[in-house]
């Protein structure tokens, strides 16, 4: 009966430690998942607000070097994950998702920075044509009146 | 001397200041012409050169760079997907532009400003054994990139009788994220070399 019984309890501490462990594997797995997928959607956001201050014309390559290294983390976490590697991929996600935090407002920044001197570098433009075709007109102008005066004294010389 | 007399002088001097007053601005109107919107993609061996390994022994580690330009005049994200296969397997095509089907070992992403370059170094090395009942086969067991062995044994390579060796394809085929979809799309480039795995 004793023997049954140290039996019996051997193998159901087995049992559960073999379910503990699994379940611990099995929340490892998707913990990392979820980082990875995380990471991702990090990546995308701060990539978006990038290519859209780039757009305006912004100067963005200042943000490509935290983008990359979070690029680079989240391709160890995934490499990691197809390893198996489950508690290492979950930190790199962790630390991928942190290289990205602020760069979403900087971009915003720097596109804010770019639209105020892309406006005032468009009214110097307007400006700067502004007086040269006044010039040019003046110049015109000028030339007319004395062409007009020059005839008026031929002119006035025939008549004599 | 009448001021009449330079009134053309009068009128080139204005002309030509006018022109050199809107010059400036001009420049930020006129449009030049734009070089062709492109990705360059290169291959480099472990001494930095386009000098490769053409062999390879099991569990031997391979240096590789995979280098890309951006000249697409925008920063772009790309990945580099990491495949292997056999002589028959399905393999991407310069004429149809098209990707393998072959699922990816592993992908590498980053990002690359525009007129830059990313250089991007691999530590590959291939595990395969010898088919113990078929003869003249090899069974891949897995690929280690990085330091990470990730398990790949759906490929098997059979004697290539033509160059009396087992040969297999290591390659390298470049994704870019499509901004409107959110997805990678295969960029048309792809770099890779053969191998010859002894036993």
């Amino acid at each position: 009966m004793t023997k049954l019984t140290i039996t019996a309890g051997f193998l159901l501490a087995s049992l559960l430690c073999s379910t503990l462990f699994i379940t611990s594997v099995l929340a490892s797995q998707e913990n990392a998942q979820v980082a990875i997928i995380a990471a991702k959607k990090a990546i995308l956001n701060a990539y978006g607000a990038v290519a859209q201050a780039e757009s305006t014309g912004a100067d963005v390559k200042s943000l490509i070097a935290p983008l990359n290294e979070a690029a680079v983390l989240l391709s160890k976490a995934e490499l990691s994950y197809a390893g198996k590697e489950y508690d290492l991929a979950y930190s790199y996600a962790k630390q991928s998702q942190g290289k990205v935090v602020g760069v979403s407002q900087q971009a915003s920044e720097l596109q804010q920075d770019t639209l105020i001197a892309t406006s005032q570098s468009n009214l110097h433009t307007f400006l700067t044509l502004a007086a040269a075709v006044s010039f040019l007109f003046a110049g015109i102008g000028v030339w007319a009146f004395l062409n007009k005066q020059e005839k008026r004294r031929s002119h006035e010389t025939t008549l004599v | 001397m009448k001021l009449h007399s330079f009134r053309t002088v009068i009128f080139v001097l204005t002309a030509s200041l006018s022109l050199l007053i809107a010059s400036p601005s001009l420049q930020k109107l006129l449009v030049f012409p734009v070089g062709d919107k492109i990705s360059e993609m290169w291959l480099l061996g472990p001494s930095h050169k386009v000098e490769y390994p053409s062999n390879t022994t099991t569990d031997e580690n391979l240096r590789l760079y995979v280098v890309v330009n951006n000249h697409l005049g925008s920063s772009a994200y790309y990945s580099v997907e990491v495949k292997f296969r056999n002589q028959t397997q399905s393999e991407p095509n310069s004429f149809n532009h098209t990707h393998s089907t072959l699922p990816s070992i592993c992908a590498f992403n980053f990002f690359v400003a525009d007129n830059q370059t990313y250089e991007l170094p691999m530590d590959i090395s291939l595990g395969y054994e010898l088919d113990r009942k078929i003869p003249l086969r090899l069974n891949m067991q897995n690929v280690t990139v990085n330091g990470v062995t990730i398990g790949y044994n759906s490929t098997v390579i059979d004697w290539d009788i033509a160059k009396a060796g087992f040969y297999g394809n290591l390659f390298f085929e470049l994704w870019r994220l499509n901004e409107t979809t959110g997805a990678f799309q295969y960029h048309q480039r792809y770099v890779g070399l053969w191998l010859k795995l002894a036993t």
